[in-house]
């Protein structure tokens, strides 16, 4: 499988006060491999949605390169950025604020057809009707309000207003974590569905571990704007290959009880990216850091299969894994 | 499901008396402005030196004052005189405010710094200082008076604009429309930030519309204002605070007038904020 979208040591900065930036996104390197979904986990502040609004455009690259189908996305002319813009579309995480509450629902969802302006209004009407259809919402609903909607049909709408352009990439920020576990299923089997029809590739962003593995096939886990582990789904469940993802996994409530690991508890909060650790960022918070782990800034590396781990002492906490493949 | 419910629970709570009742001073403010040729029993400057002062009678409902003239026609010309000040003074304030607050919310930066500084100057002046001191310097006149008065409003629609923008421009929505390539004016600007500006604005110039009538009547009951013998509700006020004594019920009239207009523009104002909130329609 090819890269669908490419990270190569990208990192976004903020500015914050005076001659000071935030890191919120430092030397991620990753391909987007096309066709598959992707999740994309870490606690809050660990820069999944700026990572998001990065492979959209909306934030400014302070280093590295995207790449789109191979090609640099700064480097775009004008109808290259236009096809990119189509290609990518994103579904944010609170349905609510994500349409304005003065137009109909289906001026929303017709509106990225409208800015592109493609075509004659009345096939604009009909594509985004159309789109409505797809995302199972009746045609009623389509002269209402947002208010006038429950949270899963504005849910709904706003994956339609992504469909309707009729993207390659489906970027999902948190998309369902601001319904109720009943309308997350809905949803999470909608875009399911929606991506078998439509040939999409997915980039689910979550914090719940539960509903990423529901959908992806891998996930990245990011700590404090770097990637700490990327692996196939399973294999990221079954044996994670760094400290942090064996927490995170590890406190995953376990509905039915019984003590399947032992739940390991991290100390203390997310260290402040205006002045991250030096070293493995991790290293404030991780049960197994030696004075190593506080020096060097350990680079994401093939951690066996098609794992790829950013531990400095994976080869003493892992052993007997094979690493060979080069996989990013 | 519910949705219909709740439509119905919202819209049909009656409106108070009190709007209607507003709507009905406002209703007869607009027609005095649009016929007061036809409404007039008299000529609002014909004197009758024989007749001055007069208490109300049905030759004159509302009297007359000392040159004889009838006040009740003074009233009904002075209010398209009051009403199209007033409107000027807003509109300045409207049509210069408000493009310059939704630009310097949504651009920010240094523009917005620079336009801020200016108008925060000009905020220091209390309206009416102002525009005594420049009819002071221009010569009395009501445009200049009332130009004035719009200049000093002006800063109070550009804050709340600005603020009003800035708020907006945080909404996911907006970030949405820039995730599908939503830019500049056309797209971005009139589609989704001004109808959603607009609210606290029509609602602050209902309010400031009351303001710039009080600025009126102030401004022409010192003389700065309207000029003698151009009736308005401040000329007409102040001519007939002069003999309090002697004929007292007709400074209760453009008073009154006055006062009902600036309450019913208030009661407006909020009724507007209210109708164009799409969640009370």
């Amino acid at each position: 499988m090819n890269a669908l979208m490419g990270f190569d040591h990208v990192s976004v900065t903020f500015p914050a006060g005076r001659r000071q930036r935030v890191s919120a996104v430092d030397d991620v390197t990753f391909d987007v491999l096309t066709g598959e979904t992707l999740g994309l986990i870490g606690e809050s502040g660990s820069g999944k949605t700026t990572l998001a609004r990065a492979m959209l455009g909306l934030v400014p690259i302070s280093a590295g390169t995207v790449s789109w189908q191979g090609r640099s996305t700064a480097g775009f002319d004008r109808v290259g950025r236009r096809e990119f813009t189509r290609s990518v579309q994103m579904v944010f995480q609170d349905p609510h604020s994500a349409l304005d509450p003065r137009r109909t629902i289906l001026q929303s969802v017709r509106e990225p057809l409208d800015v592109m302006r493609r075509g004659e209004r009345r096939e604009r009407d009909a594509q985004a009707m159309a789109a409505l259809d797809d995302v199972g919402l009746s045609s009623q609903l389509a002269e209402r309000y947002p208010h006038q909607l429950s949270g899963g049909q504005k849910q709904r709408a706003n994956i339609a207003r992504a469909l309707v352009t009729r993207p390659r990439l489906l970027v999902c920020d948190e998309s369902v974590a601001a319904l109720d576990v009943a309308l997350q299923a809905e949803i999470l089997n909608l875009l399911k569905d929606l991506k078998a029809e439509h040939d999409l590739t997915v980039v689910f962003i979550s914090h719940d571990l539960g509903v990423v593995g529901h959908l992806a096939d891998r996930i990245a886990v990011m700590y404090l704007g770097r990637l700490a582990e990327v692996a196939p789904t399973d294999e990221l469940f079954t044996r994670p290959r760094h400290p942090y993802s064996e927490a995170l996994l590890s406190a995953q409530p376990e509905v039915r009880g019984g003590s399947r690991t032992r739940r390991i508890i991290l100390e203390g909060d997310i260290p402040s990216p205006l002045r991250p650790p030096s070293g493995c960022r991790f290293h404030t918070r991780c049960g197994h850091s030696a004075p190593a782990c506080r020096e060097i800034l350990p680079e994401l590396r093939p951690a066996g299969g098609d794992r790829a781990s950013a531990c400095l002492r994976i080869d003493e906490l892992y052993p007997g894994d094979e690493r060979s493949a080069v996989i990013r | 499901m519910s949705v219909t419910l709740s439509r119905a629970v919202r819209t049909t709570p009656r409106r108070p008396a009190v709007v209607w009742f507003s709507y009905a001073v406002l209703a007869v403010v607009a027609v005095v402005v649009l016929l007061a040729d036809l409404l007039a029993p008299h000529a609002p400057n014909e004197q009758n030196l024989t007749a001055i002062l007069q208490s109300p009678s049905w030759q004159h409902p509302l009297g007359t004052d000392d040159l004889g003239r009838d006040v009740l026609s003074r009233m009904i010309h002075g209010t398209r005189v009051s009403i199209l000040a007033a409107a000027w003074a807003v509109g300045i304030a409207v049509v210069v405010g408000f493009p310059l607050g939704v630009l310097t919310g949504y651009v920010r930066g240094v523009t917005d710094a620079a336009v801020m500084r200016v108008l925060d100057a000009l905020m220091a002046f209390p309206a009416l200082v102002l525009a005594i001191g420049i009819t002071a310097m221009l010569g009395p006149d009501i445009m200049t008076a009332m130009t004035a008065v719009g200049v000093v409003l002006t800063p109070v629609i550009v804050r709340l604009a600005r603020a009003q923008t800035m708020a907006i421009t945080q909404q996911t929505y907006i970030e949405a429309a820039r995730s599908f390539g939503a830019r500049g004016a056309r797209r971005m600007i009139i589609p989704h930030v001004v109808p959603n500006v607009v609210q606290p604005i029509v609602a602050q110039v209902a309010v400031l519309a009351g303001f710039a009538l009080i600025a009126e009547a102030s401004l022409s009951f010192v003389q700065l204002g309207v000029q003698p013998p151009t009736a308005s509700w401040g000329t007409v006020l102040a001519r007939s605070y002069t003999f309090l004594e002697l004929a007292p019920w007709s400074t209760v009239v453009p008073g009154a007038a006055i006062a009902l207009t600036v309450f019913s523009l208030n009661i407006l104002g909020e009724e507007i904020q209210r109708m164009l909130d799409p969640r009370r329609r």
